[in-house]
């Protein structure tokens, strides 16, 4: 389980977060929606251990975020990857620090998703990076996967394929997927849980279909009312 | 297996492609000019004796510019959020790197080294060669200590320096504003602090009068000790420097 326990963050003068309190179980997968500079970035990287709390406090399964680095995947929005690399030397480091990684999930993905091992990171196309990423996260088989934007930029046939995969592959109830997005309608179909965030505050959070049933109005529509009320 | 050896052989790995064009630089100037000096003849050629030598600046100084360049690069190119996530202390990323520096600096120097003995020992007449003195020098087991316990020296002093730039870099990492002044502030003033403690405490200093005309006893009985205090205040330094900076790595630092 993850939990944020009023947990503020501060960039200068700009509040990232102001008091968030969040609890995302295990086995689900949960959309954290809201608009750009909402927060939603700065709440995965709080989790994933690469931003600290002003105040407040994170933990991952009652540990910080540092002690538990070995159980999470993260997939931030922006290139990571060392440009020289070709996706086999990239697959090579990352199998060197995760016992939990699968060699066979990783050959198999390649394949499902059209891309070659020596293919160099600085000459694909932003698609490619894109799934070259998804290839490098979800080829382990860690409890946490958070996700940050990670259908940004990306054409409308990749972002099925991703979406696809993501569904292919997700260990319902061991796995849990963190979604961060602002693109609501593309992973509306994907999300057990859904927490809204604004302004670095929780605006709204429940399960989705019950949202939907208790509102009769899609997700996408359910965050603009729950922003224009906030305002 | 996911043994430390393995995942330190990667950053290792990763550490040594960041450095490579500078060592390659050093490499291709030092083996282009002993070419040039081996396979030419003329005053031209043994004017080039002069800049094999100076290579060893280089040698010396772009280990150094690595370490700024490649901690900046993480940072510019967004790589540091693939080695904060990885499940590793900030010792084995900083160790890895200060390793892959240390490689860059030994083996730049000795090329260099190794070329311009070479090519001095090419372009000296060799009937102004003294062929029993340097074979007495080469056997002279005490000359081998003497460069050892300068090499060591050297090398001591890079350490600190590595780690400083290491140090300073991840001091001014922790704010978002002025990072490079920070370093930079903070480079001086760990030299500055580090010469004044060793001032106070008298390391490195040569004690001892110079009125004995025996060379060997003038570095056995003033030189050797004052550069091994020396070595042994600098390794101390770039100790503390390191410990600091995975400190400050592992609690403090943030992408």
């Amino acid at each position: 389980m993850i939990e944020l326990k009023d947990v503020s963050k501060k960039f200068g003068t700009v509040q990232a977060l102001d008091g968030i309190n969040l609890v995302i179980p295990r086995g689900k997968i949960v959309g954290l929606f809201g608009p750009n500079g909402a927060g939603k970035s700065t709440s995965l990287k709080m989790i994933a251990g690469l931003n600290r709390p002003d105040s407040g406090e994170v933990r991952i399964d009652d540990k910080l975020p540092g002690q538990r680095r070995d159980i999470i995947a993260f997939l931030p929005e922006i290139d990571y990857l060392y440009s020289w690399w070709t996706i086999k030397d990239a697959a090579a480091f990352i199998r060197a620090f995760y016992p939990d990684w699968e060699e066979d999930k990783y050959r198999e993905l390649l394949k499902f998703l059209n891309l070659q091992e020596d293919m160099k990171i600085s000459k694909i196309s932003k698609g490619q990076r894109a799934k070259a990423k998804l290839i490098l996260t979800i080829s382990r088989q860690a409890p946490y996967l958070l996700m940050d934007e990670p259908l940004s930029g990306i054409d409308i046939l990749t972002r099925e394929e991703i979406i696809n995969t993501l569904i292919r592959d997700y260990r319902a109830g061991e796995q849990t997927i963190v979604i961060s997005t602002h693109e609501i309608n593309d992973v509306e179909s994907l999300v057990d849980e859904v927490i809204f965030i604004d302004n670095g505050q929780v605006k709204l959070e429940g399960n989705a279909d019950e949202l939907r049933a208790q509102k009769g109005l899609s997700l996408a529509e359910i965050m603009k009312e729950a922003f224009r009320n906030a305002q | 297996m996911h043994s430390k050896w393995k995942m330190f052989g990667q950053l290792y790995r990763k550490d040594m492609h960041q450095v490579l064009p500078e060592l390659l630089l050093v490499i291709i100037l030092s083996v282009a000019m002993n070419l040039a000096i081996l396979l030419g003849s003329g005053i031209m050629t043994q004017l080039l004796i002069g800049p094999t030598f100076m290579l060893f600046g280089l040698a010396v100084l772009l280990p150094l510019i690595s370490s700024f360049k490649t901690f900046r690069q993480e940072w510019n190119n967004k790589t540091v959020y693939l080695l904060m996530s990885l499940p590793v202390s900030g010792g084995m990323i900083m160790g890895s790197r200060l390793l892959a520096l240390v490689t860059q600096f030994v083996t730049g120097t000795i090329v260099v080294g190794v070329g311009a003995l070479l090519a001095t020992y090419h372009i000296i007449p060799k009937e102004l060669i003294d062929m029993s003195a340097l074979h007495s020098l080469l056997s002279n087991a005490a000359a081998y200590k003497y460069l050892a316990v300068v090499s060591l020296s050297g090398l001591a002093y890079m350490l600190f320096l590595f780690c400083n730039s290491l140090f300073s870099q991840i001091v001014g990492r922790i704010s978002r504003k002025l990072s490079g002044w920070i370093t930079l502030g903070a480079f001086i003033a760990v030299i500055w602090g580090s010469q004044k403690v060793l001032e106070l405490i008298g390391i490195g200093q040569f004690s001892g009068t110079l009125s004995e005309n025996n060379a060997e006893v003038i570095f056995q009985n003033i030189v050797m000790p004052a550069f091994t205090s020396y070595t042994i205040g600098y390794l101390i330094f770039a100790l503390l420097l390191f410990v600091g900076s995975v400190i400050i790595y592992d609690r403090r630092l943030e992408v």
